[in-house]
């Protein structure tokens, strides 16, 4: 089983930039692209409540569980 | 870290770094200046050791031995200041909880312990080899551990403790990094 982050689609329904999403959450854009690359071990729950509150979505809307092959 | 602190950290690192730079330099050249000036140096062992029974003339064979029994202590010393000024390039530079300054910081406990141990047992045989030719039964055998002795162990031991917890913090640093 593994996190598959589904931030990308998220942005995309949403219509936002990675620049102005950064820029709102207050993380870095290389932070977010690692993160929505899923190049990171974790994702801080601050951190995840604020994405929820930009894009207007659940956690779960963002992260999926899926069987590894 | 605080961008107050980092500063601090950053000011304080700078001028350490400076004083050990002068301290490396100065060291050496002190140490070699004082093995030129043998009457000094006699009067030294005269006044350090004045509990015990010294021959007339100390010949210069004793000399070059506690000299160089001397320079080994000076050695670590150097050692340990080396491992300083390192540590404070590290912190000027802003890098403060890696595996690098761990490194140095165990290095710096490490060398402190040893200075310590040298210090201990060239007491010891300073004394042996000043006494070593007086007659039969004034030869003095001195194992003493002063106050030096023990705050460089204990210090050492102190900052080898640290080192170790700064590999944990390092570690705990490096994890926290791939979080976002």
């Amino acid at each position: 089983m593994e996190i598959i982050v589904r931030l990308d689609v998220m942005m995309a329904t949403r219509k936002i930039k990675g620049k102005d999403l950064a820029a709102r959450i207050g993380i870095t854009e290389q932070n977010l692209s690692l993160l929505k690359s899923g190049k990171v071990k974790g994702i801080r729950f601050e951190t995840l409540a604020k994405i929820c509150k930009e894009l207007e979505c659940q956690p779960g809307d963002i992260l999926e569980a899926a069987e590894t092959d | 870290m605080s961008s107050y602190n980092q500063s601090n950290i950053r000011r304080l690192a700078k001028f350490l770094f400076y004083v050990t730079t002068l301290a490396l330099l100065a060291l050496p050249v002190l140490f070699i200046v004082a093995c030129t000036q043998t009457e000094m140096l006699t009067e030294w062992l005269r006044e350090t050791y004045s509990d015990y029974r010294l021959p007339d003339v100390i010949s210069s064979t004793k000399f070059a031995s506690i000299l160089a029994i001397e320079a080994i202590g000076v050695f670590l010393t150097l050692f340990v200041l080396w491992q300083m000024r390192a540590l404070f390039a590290l912190y000027m530079s802003g890098e403060t909880l890696t595996e690098r300054c761990a490194k140095r910081i165990l290095r710096i406990g490490q060398g402190l312990v040893a200075v310590g141990c040298v210090s201990f047992f060239s007491k010891t045989i300073v004394v042996l080899i000043l006494t070593f030719h007086n007659p039969p039964g004034q030869r003095t055998l001195s194992i003493s551990f002063g106050d030096g002795d023990l705050g460089f162990l204990l210090a050492g031991a102190l900052i080898v403790v640290i080192g170790w917890v700064s590999k944990e913090a390092a570690r705990a640093a490096e994890e926290n990094k791939a979080f976002v």
